[in-house]
């Protein structure tokens, strides 16, 4: 794949996480009373999973087709668009979705307000995440067949 | 700001900021020969410190009016010898304090929300230290994921007491000279 074309996938992308990231705090903030680093939370939590499942997806539609020898050009064709729709989704859509500065900017703040809801924050995210992005692994596989 | 300009600088900000993660991360796996999760971790932690700075250098600067989100922090007590700190200037014409407000939410909608938003990210590190889980290297997953939390939240306070001083060097130019 072309950088150039990476660069645009990842931009892209990453403009249409960073808008979606802000509809969501946006929601939130309209419809709940609940702090922001809530939101955070739950973005985090949502593109995790996201990213699980597009890679193990793609990777694994990609690994199936090279078990069944394909001829090259269709196997040269097929792994490029794969590469496209990693950078795309989940380079450029799930990073910029997803926020680590906003989340230790939270932390600073919670850190201030009380010990007990910035470990919440902080251990309740990597656990979460880590079993979201695990669950959203093993649902990719499976679609990938 | 009304919503079509946030979109467009929230959009713009969030392209840039992806790709400039994918730029530094590249530049430290394929320069240093890096693995794939200490980039990003290398990259969060960047993202966490510039987001400090950046978060106290529009609360110092742009909030004339007093509602400073900085208020209540520690870090408030430092800034005590600025002008017009924390209470804002009422004296202030209306039209400068909207003014300073439209330019409080453009740069942390451009820089904050978009850039940093968009350098940073959540997902790639959860992916990384899942890929470290499965293939075996348990040591390294626990690392990468307690490592990257903790320094981040070191560097974000790090970032703060870097825009402290800068603020203190640099007093408020929103203000009109007497």
């Amino acid at each position: 794949m072309s950088t150039l074309i990476a660069y645009l996938f990842v931009l892209l992308g990453g403009a249409a996480g960073a808008l979606s990231r802000f509809g969501v705090q946006e929601l939130f903030r309209a419809f709940t009373r609940w702090p922001g680093w809530v939101a955070v939370f739950f973005v985090n939590v949502l593109g995790s999973f996201l990213i699980g499942l597009v890679v193990a997806w793609l990777q694994g539609l990609i690994a199936l087709e090279h078990s069944e020898r394909l001829d090259p050009l269709q196997l040269y064709i097929d792994t490029q668009d794969a590469d496209h729709g990693l950078a795309l989704l989940a380079a450029g859509f799930c990073g910029a979705f997803t926020t680590f500065s906003s989340f230790s900017l939270d932390n600073h703040f919670l850190a201030k307000e009380s010990r007990a809801l910035l470990l919440f924050n902080m251990l309740g995210s990597l656990i979460t995440c880590l079993a979201a992005v695990a669950l959203g692994w093993s649902v990719g596989k499976a679609m990938a067949g | 700001m009304d919503l079509l300009s946030k979109i467009l600088v929230i959009g713009a900000g969030g392209g840039f900021g992806a790709a400039i993660r994918h730029m530094l991360a590249g530049i430290l796996e394929g320069g240093l020969n890096l693995p794939a999760f200490a980039a990003v971790m290398g990259v969060n932690v960047l993202g966490a410190f510039l987001i400090g700075f950046v978060f106290l250098l529009i609360e110092t600067r742009f909030r004339p009016e007093g509602n400073s989100r900085l208020k209540d922090l520690p870090v408030s007590r430092d800034l005590e010898t600025l002008d017009g700190w924390p209470e804002g200037d009422p004296t202030l014409p209306a039209v400068d304090v909207f003014q300073a407000k439209q330019s409080a939410e453009l740069y942390s909608g451009f820089f904050i929300t978009g850039i940093l938003g968009g350098m940073t990210t959540f997902s790639l590190f959860s992916l990384l230290t899942l890929n470290l889980v499965q293939s075996g290297e348990i040591a390294w997953a626990v690392f990468n994921a307690i490592g990257t939390v903790i320094l981040g939240f070191l560097a974000t306070q790090l970032g703060f007491r870097f825009g402290c001083r800068w603020a203190l060097n640099r007093p408020n130019q929103s203000d009109p000279p007497e």
